[in-house]
């Protein structure tokens, strides 16, 4: 827990070069147009999918975004992109 | 738009999956870059588009995750022409369709004329239609070049033209000489008098080239010679020698008096809508017209407002097809007659309406005198306004020629 709290002295090298933080730390894009849509890049896989809730893996926590009536419009390798009533967006390690 | 496009010609199937672990086949898709689009969750599993190529791929994956996959609908080009195979003549329509596609783009369906401020659209076009690359001629029958060379041949004021076929249409760019008409007139070798445009006293005048006869305060005539562009050259003796000509060019200003009459009935009729009105349409083929022949005006007084619109192709393929709608407005015609405060701002914005239309010409307005008079049954307006303006007007000096004989005896007797 102590070593995702604080920044660690990978992602201080990161900060300090100037590097992409998506390339180099794994870490997920969420990018949220209004309530009605999301897009997500650079996750690792679905872990369980429900009318009213997604559960998405990334490289260092989960997502859980829950709503009402969500649908994946469509899924690659790289991205994901949900439509529907969105209520939260939840970040679990 | 395109995706989709691209979608529906490689054919794609919407299915059910079912089974012991769902998500596992969900990721193991997405690492094996087989695309899952309308992804929906449904009652013991999922329910997801996929395309025939991804859905030949998935045996592998079904076994590894104990899943069951039904297909619920096809789409798409492929299971369509399954489906008509046995349908020739419908293929054949295809076919037809493309080629006759392809017959019509080989002509000109569209005009377009740009840069042209003297010469009009319809002249260009006309001149198109004269060479045979009008609306529907064949395109590889249109020589550009040659058309581009004839234009600018027969018409001088085009100096420069592009002619061009994009697709079905052709464009015909076009840039004119735009210097002002003037110097048209001074290019020719005719030699102008300026003379006087009306009757009137001169007031000013500023002469640039030629001789005047006429000073500030001469009174002069319609048609006089202001200022004449024939200069005398005398001998010794102070006869005339020879005539040198050159074109008259003066600013000439003149005090001009206008008589203004303006007749106001009293008595007059006045036409007030009712607010009714009711419309009818008429179509027109080939120069014949066709009514409605269940429609009969229902007024007894009305005007008819006609608006016809031509049908066209593009902005300026005219068929000849024209659609008339016709409005009938119904009035009722009244006796009236005017008061005398009435028929004196009636009076007032009549002549106010005159002095602005002369002032838009360039006309100077000094006085105006105008009185209301009743004349029986109407007031007359009686007036003279009194303007300053330009009185030029251009028109070729007479030429006199001199015997050259008679100059040279005066030369031997001196």
């Amino acid at each position: 827990m102590k070593k995702n709290q604080n920044t660690t002295f990978r992602e201080k090298m990161v900060n300090q070069l100037e590097l992409p933080k998506d390339l180099m730390l794994g870490a997920a894009i969420v990018t949220v147009t209004g309530r009605r849509e999301i897009l997500i890049t650079n996750y690792k896989g679905i872990l369980e999918y429900e009318d009213s809730f997604i559960r998405i893996q990334t490289k260092n926590c989960r997502i859980t975004i829950s709503g009402a009536h969500l649908a994946i419009e469509y899924y690659t390798n790289e991205e994901m992109k949900i439509i529907g009533f969105l209520d939260t967006i939840q970040y679990e390690s | 738009m395109l995706l989709s496009a691209m979608k529906y010609f490689r054919g794609y199937v919407y299915v059910q999956l079912n089974g012991y672990a769902p998500e596992r086949f969900l990721n193991l898709c997405g690492n094996r870059d087989i695309l899952i689009w309308n992804l929906k969750p449904c009652e013991g599993g999922y329910r997801f588009c996929i395309s025939v190529q991804g859905f030949r791929e998935l045996k592998p994956i079904l076994k590894k995750t104990r899943t069951k996959i039904t297909i619920l609908k096809r789409y798409g080009l492929p299971f369509t022409a399954f489906r008509y195979r046995k349908r020739k003549m419908y293929g054949l329509g295809f076919l037809l369709f493309g080629l006759l596609l392809s017959y019509l783009s080989g002509f000109v369906w569209n005009i377009e004329v740009t840069g042209n401020s003297y010469l009009s659209e319809e002249t260009v076009l006309e001149f198109l239609e004269e060479e045979h690359a009008g609306f529907g001629s064949a395109k590889a029958r249109i020589d550009c070049a040659a058309l581009e060379e004839a234009l600018r041949s027969r018409y001088d004021d085009v100096i420069w033209t592009s002619i061009q076929i994009y697709g079905t249409k052709l464009t015909v760019d076009i840039q004119e000489n735009l210097l002002p008409e003037e110097n048209y007139i001074k290019a020719d070798d005719t030699v102008y008098d300026i003379v006087a445009a009306k009757d009137g006293i001169v007031s000013d005048i500023i002469t640039r080239s030629g001789i005047p006869l006429v000073a500030a305060g001469s009174e002069i005539k319609e048609g006089d010679i202001l200022v004449s562009g024939r200069l005398e050259i005398l001998n010794d003796d102070g006869e005339v020698a020879d005539y040198l000509y050159q074109s008259a060019d003066a600013d000439i200003l003149a005090k001009v008096l206008h008589p203004y009459q303006d007749v106001i009935e009293i008595e007059y009729i006045n036409e007030t809508k009712t607010g009714e009105s009711c419309g009818n349409y008429v179509l027109q083929i080939f120069g014949k017209s066709i009514k409605n022949p269940f429609f009969s005006v229902p007024y007894q007084d009305y005007t008819m407002i006609s608006d016809t619109a031509q049908l066209h192709l593009s902005r300026n393929f005219f068929l000849p097809v024209f659609l008339t709608k016709e409005t009938y407005s119904e009035h009722v015609k009244e006796k009236k007659s005017r008061s005398k405060e009435e028929i004196q701002k009636i009076a007032t914005k009549n002549l106010r309406n005159y002095l602005a239309d002369l002032e838009e010409k360039g006309i100077q307005i000094i006085e105006k005198n105008v009185m209301i008079e009743k004349k029986g049954k109407k007031y007359v307006a009686e007036g003279i306004i009194t303007t300053y303006e330009s009185v030029v007007s251009y028109k070729p000096t007479e030429m006199i020629s001199i015997t050259r004989e008679e100059g040279q005896e005066t030369n031997e007797s001196d």
